[in-house]
């Protein structure tokens, strides 16, 4: 299991995305790595721009390699926040009717194979999981 | 990421290679900003070499699309790769933007 800490700021996605992307390397196809990564990014950056509305913080990423999948989950002790129940865009509205953003969390759920939000401790708890496929 | 951008009779093509996440993606929206600014409003923009697109990449082909149409122009996204199109299909993208393959060049 690897264990990151870093400030809860956008410029430390790059960061981020080669921490989970060294600690899967080898369990995941390329392109289940490259889903994975994508939905790193947006829940990460959901950390960077809202858990800390006051100032700054830290946020730390987990990774587990199971039998089954892989697990990422993010911890802050940001302002609790479940992005999970967060109104799901409509994706059907043309160009004119749609609001420009919004998509990230309903991406990154539709990227991963399961995701799951706890409030434990005083920190929010975001566990994303992606199974191993066959090819 | 790379912008290349090249403008012929009053269309552009921005040629993007690399990453377009949140952290560049406000480059892309000055580029497109400042066609804008040369009353530029026919837009294509060629992701072949896009290795990365995020959610923050697919907001600026939206809020782009949504400038051209009202300014009567046009945006094409041009060579879109598998996981672009992946995304596009996801979100609906496949039907508001004008997405074309370019014949093998």
């Amino acid at each position: 299991m690897g264990e990151l800490t870093v400030a809860a700021k956008q410029e430390q996605l790059e960061r981020v995305q080669l921490f989970v992307g060294e600690q899967v390397r080898g369990r995941l196809t390329a392109r289940a790595t490259h889903k994975v990564l994508l939905a790193v990014e947006e829940i990460f950056v959901n950390i960077a721009r809202y858990a800390y509305p006051q100032g700054s913080g830290e946020a730390t990423i987990l990774c587990e390699t199971g039998r089954e999948c892989v697990s990422i989950t993010f911890q802050d002790a940001g302002i609790p926040y479940n992005p999970l129940a967060q109104k799901q865009p409509d994706i059907t509205l043309s160009a004119a009717e749609r609001p420009v953003g919004g998509l990230g969390i309903y991406l990154a759920r539709e990227l991963m194979d399961s995701m799951s939000y706890r409030w434990e401790g005083g920190r929010n708890i975001l566990c994303l999981e992606k199974r191993y496929e066959r090819e | 990421m790379t912008i290349r951008k090249a403008i012929a009779g009053g269309a552009a093509v921005l040629t993007l290679a690399g990453r377009l996440d949140t952290n560049t993606s406000p480059e892309l929206e000055r580029a497109v900003a400042d066609l804008f600014q040369e009353a530029v409003s026919r837009i294509e923009m060629d992701i072949q070499e896009l290795a990365y697109i995020s959610s923050a990449g697919l907001r600026v082909l939206l809020s782009t699309h949504k400038k051209c149409v009202k300014t009567g122009g046009r945006l094409t996204v041009l060579n879109a790769g598998g996981m672009a199109m992946e995304l596009f299909e996801m979100t609906g993208f496949t039907d508001v933007l004008d997405l074309r393959q370019r014949e093998t060049r």
